[in-house]
């Protein structure tokens, strides 16, 4: 249809744009071409229908991606749509909605993602009969391995119903398998949809649903159902004498062509011995790059502890169980991807902070940036007890910062002095550098315990913005919700 | 003096008094090793990094740098604390170190394996107490002996103030050591570093040693010092002291330019001028020092380089007086009393034998336990000797019974350890010291064992023999000055040294260049039989060795008589 001159500069157009250059693309030219600038209203169905909100909460990236291709499908057959995670949502900006989609992930025992705490929260304290407008639909993503399965979508489906909404179909529960039955709920919920609004028209959603949903791979390899075999090939206790803790850099070897990417974790399969009738996968975060270390993935365990009854300690099942493991031993394990924790472009500056195990990601993060040649520079905030003993990686970082794969290391080694120091401490006394990194585009990154460091990370990230750009609290925070929603505030806690 | 200057020496002009970076470099938790101008200058302040070298390999499997850990050495004039010291000291080694106090072969003390973020809180720690330790090591005056063993006479109370005057007198005057460690007040940037007119901005180019000894004892080893100073009293009146200057041990494996030199006498000065003259011979060295290779920049290489009597007429130039002539004096022992001894007024006081300076609970001997329960009573000061031992001093005769039973309940008494082993002596060498080529404490103990077993054998049992062990050719543990001397060369190979007399007034030399231990109980079992069958009466094993062996000459060095 282009003449090749026309071709060439497209072509020259498209090869230096990022991803969100070319969905704003995609939008920017449908505009040019007369389309309605409210999405929807393709393929000739009817142009009346009204509007259903689909809404998603996340922490991997799951719901989110699934909600691209629910979308995909309620555009197909003509409805408005719009897609926002819950994140920052409170419960009177659902009065609008006539019809809505929920898409919810649970994460452990029947907790939400992270981010959408906040709005579950608020949710519970809102005034029955709130929502009696609402007909949803929800659909819950989880883990059948853990006591409370989906528990999150449970307790919001319990919710909505309170506040006055009716659901216009059952609540569905997805375990780990979900990708291949979401079609026909997609399907199925679209045609509930249609009944609801009087088409009785032969409108199907489209064959390529998932077309538009990012890479979600499936398979043997990326589910605990079908978990790979590999071989362990090295085991240290990274922690040195002196330290309370024990840190066990593991590395495993594998064959099958399962790929990762910087950002995922890798779920263990726990021996029948071990685990009993335990099958819930313990989730680690890989600590290798997939460009250098080629056919292995690295972790880094804490060994966890606890008294028993009876005085004794105790170990968690997974690290106890890591702990032992010695060279050779082969394991099972699957890849857990993560859509929303991953590398920054290239030239994207990133500030990462990752006390105790929380680095791991990060040492995956430089490892690959290095490789790559990414001209983006490095800000490592790392924090523990003790330095001479439980400074993670400490010969590699100091590796990298000779050689500039990381730009600046900052540490926060709480018990090395009378007066505990955390990494949020390092945030604040280099508040004006952080601004300034963050002005020029830098993305955040936390990894590490949900509570307290991540929420205390969080407030003095909300702190140090309403400081140094003059705003209020309430302002800051939106400042930092902002940056989430544009992928430059990211976490990986647990 | 044409060629170019030692790097070492930029480090100490370029360091603003002996600041440089090294505030920056330990707040900077990065590494837990510091730069190496800061390793330099640290040392200034009392301190050396080590690391643990046993355990490198390990540290590099875990991901870890290796194990950087600080040595700190306190100034303790004359090894003189109190109990309450040692009691707080004692404590602060478990908190902030390895737990086990080291008494060093120069009348103090030193805690290893403080990590980086110890430093400054054991610092503040001898502070509270009145205690530093600036100037304990570095290209400074370091810490000043004084015969420990208790009073003979009342003037020996004086000479003991002494070694404290002297200290003070030749203290650097910065203040980076109070702006370092204490958060004391910091020098206005780009402010020039305090006066130091003894000093000035070049500190001396090499380490600079002084202990004074009272006759007849002499465990101090005054001619291993660059000044040894001889107490010289007269009924209880104390005159002054009898000098010597260049003395020394240090030399390098495979460098003949390098050697042990005894200290030369060169007169006595009078108390009231003793001061001024040590301030001018410290300056003549500053000076006139090797400030090119460090290996050749002791006082005792200007001695030589410059001649005795052009020294001696130099000092009397700046001193402005002559140099009397040396008084007569006697050594006799240089070993340590253990057990209970009256001093002159009727003080009492208990040397305890701890082998090789390493304060710890061993085998039921729990020297540790012992004397945290003893200085709890404060019924005692506590003194260092130079043979790295420990003195209970100045006990009242009523509060011994006291100590007693404290002793007994610990296990401290001494006839389960033969004569030589409680005169031996060992430096730290390995794993923690840089320098160490062989081992050194860890092992000496051991090999003591053998040897007793040898001198049982012949019969030899009664006979101490002065044994001396160092992990390398630097002489911490004065093995010159040895009967038998182990010099460290390679990981279980020593030079092995003989015929040093049991008083210390002569140095040995090589016997065997290098030897494993099988060849130093063969050796040393053979001329164990000789010397049992051939000596004459009364002669001890050092001097048969000397007469027989060596023909009477002590040689060292390139072809250089050091027998004066």
């Amino acid at each position: 249809m282009l003449n090749p001159d026309q071709k060439k500069i497209l072509d020259t157009l498209l090869s230096s744009v990022t991803r969100d250059q070319t969905l704003w693309l995609a939008g920017y030219l449908q505009g040019l071409a007369g389309g309605d600038s409210s999405v929807g209203n393709a393929g000739g169905a009817p142009a009346n229908k009204p509007k259903v909100s689909v809404y998603y909460a996340t922490e991997t990236g799951n719901s989110k991606a699934l909600s691209l291709g629910v979308m995909k499908a309620l555009k197909g057959a003509g409805f408005k749509t719009k897609g926002t995670a819950v994140n920052r949502l409170k419960p009177e900006d659902l009065k609008k909605d006539e019809f809505a989609i929920f898409l919810v992930s649970t994460h452990g025992e029947g907790t939400p993602p992270e981010p959408a705490e906040k709005f579950f929260g608020l949710m519970e304290g809102a005034p029955d009969g709130l929502l009696d407008n609402l007909s949803y639909a929800a659909l819950g993503l989880g883990d059948s391995s853990y006591e409370i399965f989906c528990g999150a979508i449970v307790t919001l489906d319990k919710e909505l119903s309170r506040l006055g909404g009716k659901a216009f179909q059952d609540i569905k529960l997805l375990d780990v398998d979900y990708a291949s039955h979401t079609a026909p709920w997609i399907e199925e919920t679209v045609g509930a949809l249609n009944k609801l609004v009087g088409d009785t028209g032969e409108q199907q959603p489209s064959a390529l649903i998932f077309d538009a949903v990012p890479e979600v791979r499936t398979g043997k390899g990326y589910t605990r159902l079908e978990p790979i075999k590999g071989k362990i090939t090295d085991i240290v206790n990274l922690n040195d004498r002196g330290s309370k803790k024990e840190t066990y850099h593991i590395e495993i070897v594998y064959d099958d062509d399962v790929i990762y990417t910087p950002g995922d974790a890798v779920g263990i399969i726990l021996p029948a011995d071990v685990a009993g009738d335990d099958v819930t996968p313990r989730l680690y975060s890989i600590a290798s790059s997939p460009s250098l270390h080629e056919g292995e993935v690295h972790l880094t365990v804490s060994l966890t502890s606890y008294q028993k009854e009876d005085g004794s300690i105790g170990h968690g099942l997974a690290s106890g169980f890591l702990s032992q493991i010695k060279e050779d031993d082969e394991i099972e394990f699957y890849i857990s991807q993560n859509q929303l924790f991953n590398l920054p472009a290239d030239e994207q500056d990133a500030i990462m902070i990752g006390p105790g195990t929380g680095v791991a990601p990060f040492r995956s993060f430089i490892y690959e940036r290095s490789e790559r040649g990414a001209s983006g520079r490095n800000w490592l905030i790392f924090g523990d007890q003790h330095a001479h003993c439980d400074f993670l990686y400490q010969a590699e970082w100091q590796e990298h910062l000779a050689i500039e794969t990381l730009t600046r290391l900052d540490l926060a080694f709480s018990r090395d002095q009378d007066h505990k120091i955390y990494v949020q401490n390092r945030l604040e006394e280099n508040a004006d550098e952080l601004i300034r990194w963050l002005d020029s585009g830098a993305v955040i990154y936390v990894c590490g315990a949900k509570d307290p460091m991540s929420k205390d990370v969080e407030q003095t990230l909300i702190k140090i913005i309403a400081e140094k750009k003059s705003l209020s609290a309430g302002n800051a925070e939106d400042y930092l919700a902002d940056l989430e929603e544009q992928g430059r505030y990211l976490k990986d806690v647990y | 003096m044409s060629e170019k200057l030692s790097a070492n020496e930029g480090m100490k002009t370029g360091s603003r008094g002996l600041r440089g970076t090294l505030a920056d470099g330990l707040a900077n938790q990065i590494t837990g090793g510091l730069d190496e101008v800061e390793q330099q200058l640290v040392k200034f302040h009392g301190s050396y990094q080590q690391d643990d070298r046993d355990r490198r390999a390990e540290r590099e499997r875990k991901k870890l740098e290796w194990a950087y850990s600080y040595m700190i050495r306190l100034r303790i004039s004359g090894g003189d604390i109190t109990a309450n010291q040692w009691l707080k000291l004692q404590d602060s080694c478990d908190e902030n170190a390895s737990g086990i106090i080291k008494i060093t072969t120069r009348q103090t003390i030193q805690f290893h394996g403080i990590v980086k973020a110890r430093m400054k809180p054991t610092m503040k720690d001898f502070d509270v107490l009145g205690l530093d330790s600036i100037a304990a090591c570095g290209d400074v005056n370091r810490n000043v002996m004084c015969g420990a063993n208790p009073a003979l006479a009342p003037y020996h109370e004086e000479v003991f103030e002494f070694a404290d005057k002297i200290s003070l007198h030749l203290l650097p005057k910065t203040g980076a050591f109070r702006e370092i460690w204490l958060d004391g007040k910091k020098l206005a940037e780009g402010a020039p570093a305090e006066e130091d007119p003894l000093y000035q901005e070049r500190y001396l180019p090499r380490k600079f040693k002084i202990a004074i000894a009272l006759p007849p004892h002499n465990e101090n080893d005054v001619f291993a010092n660059d000044i040894g100073l001889i107490a010289i009293g007269e009924g209880d009146e104390f005159l002054g002291f009898n000098i010597a200057i260049g003395g020394g041990l240090g030399a390098t494996h495979g460098n003949n330019a390098t050697y042990p030199r005894r200290g030369t006498m060169i007169g006595f000065i009078p108390k009231d001028k003793t001061l001024d003259t040590l301030w001018q011979i410290v300056a003549i060295q500053r000076d006139h020092g090797n400030r090119e290779d460090r290996k050749l920049s002791r006082l005792k290489y200007t001695v030589d380089r410059l001649g005795v009597e052009w020294f001696k007429a130099e000092i009397e130039k700046r001193c402005d007086y002559k140099l009397e002539e040396a008084k007569p004096y006697e050594f006799s022992y240089r070993g340590d009393a253990f057990g209970w001894v009256e001093d002159y007024q009727g003080k009492w006081h208990y040397g305890i034998f701890v082998e090789n300076g390493v304060v710890n609970d061993v085998n039921g001997y729990n020297i540790k336990s012992a004397m945290r329960e003893i200085t709890e009573t404060e019924k005692c000061g506590v003194r260092f000797t130079g043979n790295q031992n420990l003195m209970l001093s100045y006990v009242d005769v009523k509060d011994k019974e006291a100590i007693d039973a404290l002793l007994l309940k610990h296990g401290i008494a001494h006839d389960q350890y033969s004569k030589s082993r409680k005169e031996a002596i060992a430096c730290v060498a390995m794993p923690t010291c840089p320098l160490a080529l062989a081992e050194g404490q860890r092992y000496l103990p051991e090999l003591i064992t053998k040897i007793d077993g040898l001198q049982d054998k012949h019969g030899l049992k009664d006979t101490p023999i002065t044994i001396r062990m160092t992990g390398c050719p630097n002489g911490c543990g004065r093995p010159y000055l040895a009967e038998i001397g182990f010099v460290g060369k390679a990981a279980g190979k020593y030079a092995l040294r003989l015929g040093g007399d049991y008083e210390g007034e002569r140095l040995n030399q090589v016997y065997k260049e290098e030897v494993n231990e099988a060849e130093i109980l063969e050796t040393l079992d053979n001329l164990f039989a000789e010397f049992t069958d051939k000596s004459n009466d009364n002669e001890r094993f050092g001097d048969y060795m000397h007469r027989t062996h060596f023909k009477g000459q002590v040689f060292v060095g390139a072809d250089q008589e050091i027998n004066t």
